[in-house]
């Protein structure tokens, strides 16, 4: 337990970090996001935009040389651990924790990683990144039918659909989740397909035939989510007020979709 | 003189002006007069000369009605206690600038008996009303003053002790100091205080009122001087410009130690004071610990590049108007902030623990903490934490929390 004394970092232009839609203000959230987000930024985050920022805005000149001098090197994992000993936001003993946890990725074969910066995507609600690099894996693996690969192969049409199915492209999800019960056995996949009918009618007619039981377990389990969704703070919010000065409600609904929107472009 | 360097001692009844390394030296009373009918404002004799006339408005106690934050009415027209202060300092000021033809002021220090954050405010309103950039302008006390002539004197001045009598209308006063040498830094050490045996300088004008200062002075001087070894005294005040009446208590001073009379002791002082601020390099290399001073440093154990050091916020010496401190911190696990308190004595030293109560909970190292120390006067610290956030990883709250400390 310490405080940490802060250099005086008068930031006036701050860094732009894409994936994560936030800009950064100081030298210390830059460590953050390198040590949080090691898959999001082992690949050419160290550029010229970041060198330049560390320069001028952080005035960190001796360090930016020494990235400018490693940028386009074979090692670039070390200009990111040269920031992370530079700005002492974190101790010698994490520093080298984080070594050893990029070095366990970067053993993962190049589709491997891939998946898994496309998997860590998906898990900050990067949908739109995600898609893209399950969809170029999938472009390039056309590889033997080995059993591995099928199943290598069917997790990422599987996440790719789930990908699409979080950004409400319907169809792309259903087609996906169809490939993937190829490679992986229909039972899941089957259950999200039906899921992506009931948002979608138009894809009802491409369901295939399952048995009643299971059609009526599905369906309950999306009447529950529905209820769910009905009940969420910010709708039933909504609801009272629009029951109560309805001009404002509307108002409210408008920022309501405004603040979704927003949501929904930094997924994309 | 290309630039004025002025010493003000702003008393509520009378006010003494001085410049540097001048001799001359001016005494006006503390009151401003307007001319009726005119936008004319005086100070001094010509001031007294107006009411008399019967064609002057005057307003005196100018000190007392910043501090009741009164106002005065002319002519129909209010003016507060500021703005009357701010046309008497200007017709003041005029003084030096007349004479010495220039009225650019380099540095103006202001000795107050007594340092008041609404007077030093009051000041600073009138320094931006009369242009003086505020970076220019400087308050201190009478012991400050007191502190800056001395030290302006030959060593053997201040080799031991020095006492210092101060008899105007405001009272009787005492002021104390000591150098102490063989630490890191110099260090002096002075206080005042106003006697409890004041009196009128009116009764010094018959013999018998005479001979009863002259008693309440030696019976002062007896108590206040005994059993401590002084290389000086000086004597300062309206009471002293004459010293036939205090036959008695001049024979004790004169015994055993020098006594030099100075009737403008605090504006020279302030004037000694401004102009170190005009030096690359301070010819007071000392700490000053005395009335309007802070007498222990303020100071948080904090991390920086993996070494822990010692972040000191405010120190013993520092003046507590000026001594305003921001800092930024990232709390790594903790919520709290400990302020560490050295008196000068340090076995005094004392920790004070402020909880962020109100703040929200976040993963190690993602609350940066804005803090501010700065003093209500010159015992009480005040301090401010606020919750700015890890940028728009961690957004700021807005919370906040505020402890007063006594130091």
């Amino acid at each position: 337990m310490s405080l940490l004394l802060c250099r005086q970092e008068a930031v006036s232009r701050p860094y732009y970090v894409e994936a994560l839609d936030v800009h950064l203000y100081s030298s210390q959230e830059l460590c953050y996001v390198i040590y949080h987000h090691p898959l999001l930024v082992m690949e050419e985050f160290v550029d010229e935009r970041l060198i330049g920022f560390i320069r001028d805005e952080l005035n960190m000149g001796n360090l930016a040389a020494r990235l400018e001098k490693g940028a386009g090197g074979e090692n670039s994992d070390e200009l990111l651990f040269a920031i992370l000993t530079e700005c002492f936001y974190y101790t010698p003993p994490e520093i080298s924790q984080y070594r050893q946890r990029v070095a366990s990725l970067r053993k993962k074969t190049p589709a491997e990683f891939e998946k898994e910066r496309a998997d860590y995507l998906f898990s900050i609600g990067q949908y739109g990144k995600a898609v893209q690099i399950y969809e170029t894996l999938l472009e390039s693996g056309n590889k033997p039918e080995e059993r591995a690969d099928r199943e290598f192969t069917g997790k990422l049409w599987n996440n790719l659909g789930a990908a699409y199915a979080r950004l409400f492209q319907t169809t792309k999800a259903f087609q996906a989740y169809e490939k993937a019960g190829e490679y992986l056995g229909m039972d899941e996949p089957e259950r999200k397909m039906y899921f992506l009918a009931e948002l979608n009618p138009e894809l009802r007619s491409r369901l295939r035939p399952s048995d009643q039981e299971k059609r009526e377990a599905w369906e309950r389990e999306a009447g529950e989510a529905r209820e769910k969704a009905a009940q969420s703070r910010e709708i039933l919010k909504l609801e009272q007020l629009l029951e109560r000065d309805p001009e404002e409600g509307l108002e409210e609904a408008a920022e309501l979709v405004k603040k979704w929107k927003r949501e929904y472009r930094s997924m994309v | 003189m290309e630039e004025l360097v002025i010493g003000i001692d702003l008393c509520d009844t009378y006010t003494k002006i001085s410049c540097f390394d001048e001799e001359k030296a001016w005494t006006v009373p503390t009151v401003i007069c307007k001319k009726k009918q005119a936008d004319e404002w005086y100070v001094g004799k010509e001031a007294y000369g107006l009411v008399l006339m019967g064609t002057g408005v005057m307003v005196d106690k100018l000190l007392s009605l910043v501090l009741k934050d009164g106002t005065a009415t002319i002519e129909g027209v209010k003016y507060s206690a500021g703005e009357l202060l701010e046309k008497f300092l200007k017709q003041v000021l005029d003084l030096p600038a007349k004479e010495y033809g220039t009225e650019r002021i380099a540095q103006l220090t202001v000795s107050l008996s007594r340092v008041d954050g609404r007077i030093m405010d009051t000041l600073l309103k009138c320094a931006d009303g009369l242009k003086i950039s505020r970076q220019r302008i400087h308050v201190i006390s009478h012991t400050e003053s007191f502190v800056y002539y001395v030290m302006s004197q030959k060593k053997e001045v201040w080799a031991m002790q020095v006492g210092l009598f101060d008899l105007s209308d405001e009272g009787l006063f005492y002021y104390e100091m000591k150098v102490q040498r063989g630490l890191k830094k110099m260090m002096v050490q002075a206080e005042g205080r106003e006697m409890e045996e004041s009196f009128n300088l009116d009764i010094l004008e018959n013999s018998a009122g005479a001979k009863m200062g002259d008693r309440i002075l030696t019976s002062c001087g007896e108590r206040l001087l005994q059993k401590k070894l002084f290389s000086s005294v000086f004597l300062t005040g309206k009471g002293f410009d004459k010293l036939d009446w205090a036959e008695n208590f001049r024979r004790f001073l004169c015994s055993k130690r020098k006594v030099y009379g100075e009737t403008d002791l605090f504006a020279k002082g302030a004037a000694y004071h401004a102009a170190d601020f005009r030096r690359a390099k301070t010819a007071y290399p000392f700490a000053c610990i005395c009335e309007g001073r802070l007498k222990a440093t303020v100071s948080m154990a904090v991390k920086q590049k993996e070494k822990e050091i010692q972040l000191v916020m405010a120190s013993a010496g520092d003046s507590w108007y000026d001594a305003r401190t921001s800092v930024e911190l990232i709390a790594d696990g903790q919520d709290y902030v400990d302020l560490s308190i050295t008196p000068l004595d340090a076995k005094k030293k004392r920790t004070v623990r402020i909880p962020l109560e109100g703040f929200p909970e976040r993963p190690a190292r993602t609350t940066r903490l804005g803090v501010t120390v700065g003093f209500l006067d010159e015992n009480t610290m005040a301090v401010a934490i606020r919750d700015k956030g890890f940028g728009e990883l961690f957004p700021a709250t807005g919370a906040v929390v505020r402890q007063e400390v006594q130091i």
